[in-house]
C-alpha cells in the first residue's frame, strides 16, 4: 500500500499557516521586554553607607549661603576606595583583558566619549559581556563605589532599558586610564548606550564629571521610569511660570534638535537664555533645586556636596532655566540649567518626547582638568 | 483569504494592545515597532511568492502576491506616518536631524519611495496601461525589499538575529530569480 503524499494545495496551506505564524512572531518582537535586567548587583561592596542627599524639593537660598563647605575630608578615603576597587577589577582580569581595559592617562581615548550605541560609536575597553560573572561583579563594584546608591540604581535602570530597545544590556565598557592608586593621576570610565561616567583621581582628590544620563523609552514596557523627576520637575516648573518669567524661560518655541555640547571634551558657557533663579517664586526655585539635586545625587555624596557648594558659592541667583519646545508631555522639548560654574542640558526631542539625552558639564572640572 | 488574514492580523493585534494598555508612551512605540515588523514580513512574503510558486509548480502564490505587497506598503506608510506626524509633529528640523544622525532612516525612506510606484500601479488596469513597462517598473521591488531589510539591519540595535534571517531569506529569493536558477526550477520535479 502506497503512503499518502501531500498535495500541492495542502503544501501551500501549510506554508501559508507557517508564514502567518512567522508573521505573528515577527510582530511580537521586540517591543515588550521579555526578561528582567540581566545585570546583577555586585555580591560584595566595601562602600560605606551613603550620607543622605536630599532629593525632595526644598527652599533654596536666593543669596549667599550661610556656610560654604570646604571639600569633605571623605574625599581622600573615596579616592582610596575607588583605587582599591579598580585594582581588584584589574587584578582579576587575565593579561589580555588588562591590556584591553587599560590606557595611559594621557591617551586621547580618555576624552573620547559618547552616549550612542557601540554599533554607532565603537567603544574601547572591556564590555561587561566579555567578563566572567566574578569579573562583572568587580566591574559593577567599581561602578558602585564611584557613584552614589542613587547613581548606581540609575545606571542599572538605564542598562535595563536596553532590553526594550533590542539592545544588549551588557554592552557597557570599563576603561581604566593610568595606574589606580599610584602617585600619578589616573581615571576610569564606564560607558555604553545612554550612560557615560568619568572618574579622575589625583593626589587624593576625585572628579566625577562630566556625566551623561539618557533614557529611551522614558517609560518602559514594564513601567520603569528611569529619569522621571529629571523630566517632570522641569515640566512642572515651566508650566508653573507665568508672565515675564514664562516669556524669559521659553527661549524658543520649537525644541532644539539635540543638546548643544554634544560630546565635546571641553565646554564653555552657552548663550544666556532663560529665566533667572532670582526671578522665580520660592516654590519654583524649589523645583530648580530639585532638578539640580536629582542629578547631583548620582555622584558620591562628598562630590555631590562639593558641587552644590561650588554652585552655591557662585550664586544661585545667577542660574538660568530655559526651555525650548512644547510643554505638554510626549512632545519634543529641551531644557537647560546654566550657572557660572556648570551646565545641565536635557534634550528630549526624539521619539515624540520619550527619549532623553542629558549631560552635566563643569566649565573647569570636566575630566579632572582642575586637578592638574 | 489567508493573505487578507495575514494582512489584517497586525492591525487587529495593535487594536488589542491599545485596548489592553492604552498608555500613550508605550503604545506609540508599539505602533512603531509592530508596523515596521509587519511591513517587512509582508513585503518579504510578497517577494517570496514568485519563487515559491515556481518551486511548487503552482500559480496560487502569485495570486496573493499583490495583496501581501499592498499590506506591506500600508504598514510602511503607517510606520512613517507614526514617526513623522505622531512622534515629530511634522517638525522638519527634527526629521532632518534624524536623517543626518541615523543612517537607517535614509535607507528606509529609499525603500518607501521605491514602494510608492509599485503600490500605485499594482492594479490590472495599470498593468494593461503600461504594458511591458509595467514589468520594468515593478523591478523596483528589487530595491524596495532589500532596502527594507537593510533599514532593519542598520537600526543600531545589538541583537540582529532576526535582521540577518531576513537578509538571508531575501538573498535566497534574489538567487532564485537568477536566470539559471529559474531554468532549473522550471524543470519538472523529477528532472531537478
Amino acid at each position: 500500500m502506497s503512503s499518502k503524499r501531500l498535495t500541492r494545495r495542502q503544501i501551500l496551506k501549510l506554508a501559508a499557516l507557517g508564514s502567518l505564524g512567522g508573521l505573528a512572531a515577527a510582530c511580537g518582537s521586540p517591543a515588550t521586554p521579555t526578561r528582567a535586567p540581566t545585570v546583577p548587583a555586585p555580591t560584595a561592596t566595601t562602600r560605606p553607607a551613603p550620607s543622605a542627599v536630599p532629593t525632595t524639593a526644598a527652599a533654596a537660598p536666593t543669596s549667599a549661603p550661610a556656610a560654604t563647605a570646604a571639600p569633605s575630608p571623605t574625599a581622600v578615603p573615596l579616592a582610596d576606595e575607588i583605587a582599591a576597587a579598580a585594582g581588584r577589577f584589574l587584578s582579576n582580569l587575565d593579561e589580555a583583558g588588562r591590556a584591553q581595559a587599560t590606557y595611559a592617562f594621557a591617551d586621547p581615548e580618555r576624552l573620547r566619549w559618547h552616549w550612542t550605541t557601540p554599533a554607532n560609536f565603537p567603544r574601547h575597553g572591556l564590555p561587561l559581556r566579555a567578563l566572567t560573572t566574578a569579573q562583572r561583579d568587580y566591574a559593577l563594584a567599581l561602578l558602585q563605589v564611584s557613584v552614589s546608591p542613587a547613581g548606581f540604581q540609575k545606571a542599572l535602570d538605564i542598562m535595563a532599558l536596553q532590553n526594550d530597545l533590542g539592545n544588549d544590556p551588557e554592552l557597557y565598557y570599563v576603561t581604566v586610564f593610568g595606574e589606580p592608586g599610584g602617585a600619578a593621576p589616573w581615571g576610569w570610565r564606564f560607558e555604553g548606550h545612554h550612560l557615560s561616567r568619568h572618574l579622575t583621581v589625583s593626589g587624593g582628590s576625585v572628579a566625577a564629571l562630566p556625566f551623561f544620563l539618557g533614557a529611551w523609552p522614558t517609560v518602559s514596557g514594564a513601567g520603569l521610569k528611569a529619569m522621571e523627576r529629571e523630566e517632570w520637575a522641569a515640566r512642572e516648573l515651566i508650566t508653573a511660570l507665568t508672565g515675564p518669567a514664562q516669556t524669559a524661560a521659553l527661549f524658543q518655541a520649537n525644541t532644539l534638535t539635540r543638546h548643544v555640547t554634544q560630546n565635546q571634551a571641553e565646554v564653555a558657557p552657552l548663550e544666556s537664555v532663560g529665566v533667572l533663579f532670582g526671578d522665580l517664586a520660592p516654590a519654583q526655585q524649589a523645583l530648580v533645586d530639585e532638578i539640580i539635586r536629582t542629578y547631583l545625587a548620582t555622584l558620591p555624596a562628598a562630590l555631590g556636596e562639593a558641587q552644590l557648594a561650588k554652585l552655591t558659592a557662585a550664586g544661585w541667583e545667577n542660574i538660568r532655566f530655559g526651555w525650548a519646545g512644547p510643554t505638554e508631555p510626549r512632545r519634543p522639548h529641551y531644557y537647560r540649567l546654566q550657572g557660572p560654574t556648570f551646565l545641565l542640558e536635557h534634550d528630549n526631542s526624539r521619539n515624540g518626547g520619550t527619549h532623553i539625552h542629558s549631560v552635566w558639564r563643569d566649565f573647569t572640572e570636566d575630566f579632572g582638568r582642575h586637578l592638574g | 483569504m489567508l493573505a487578507q488574514a495575514a494582512g489584517l492580523l497586525p492591525l487587529v493585534w495593535l487594536a488589542w494592545e491599545y485596548l489592553r494598555q492604552p498608555d500613550p508612551y508605550t503604545f506609540n512605540r508599539l505602533v512603531m515597532l509592530r508596523t515596521g515588523a509587519a511591513s517587512l514580513a509582508l513585503l518579504v512574503a510578497s517577494f517570496a511568492c514568485t519563487p515559491v510558486g515556481r518551486v511548487l509548480g503552482s500559480g496560487r502564490p502569485a495570486q496573493v502576491r499583490r495583496a501581501l505587497g499592498l499590506y506591506g506598503f500600508f504598514y510602511a506608510v503607517v510606520h512613517v506616518w507614526n514617526y513623522a506626524v505622531w512622534e515629530n509633529g511634522l517638525d522638519w528640523a527634527l526629521i532632518v536631524r534624524d536623517l543626518e544622525e541615523r543612517r537607517a532612516m535614509s535607507v528606509g525612506v529609499a525603500a518607501l519611495l521605491a514602494l510608492l510606484p509599485l503600490a500605485a500601479t499594482s492594479t490590472r488596469g495599470w498593468q494593461q496601461r503600461l504594458g511591458r513597462r509595467w514589468r520594468q517598473l515593478h523591478r523596483l521591488v528589487y530595491i524596495a525589499v532589500p532596502f527594507a531589510v537593510w533599514h532593519f539591519l542598520w537600526l543600531e540595535r545589538d541583537r540582529l538575529t532576526l535582521a540577518w534571517i531576513y537578509a538571508g531569506l531575501v538573498t535566497l529569493l534574489l538567487i532564485a530569480r537568477l536566470p539559471f536558477v529559474r531554468r532549473f526550477l522550471a524543470r519538472p520535479p523529477a528532472q531537478r
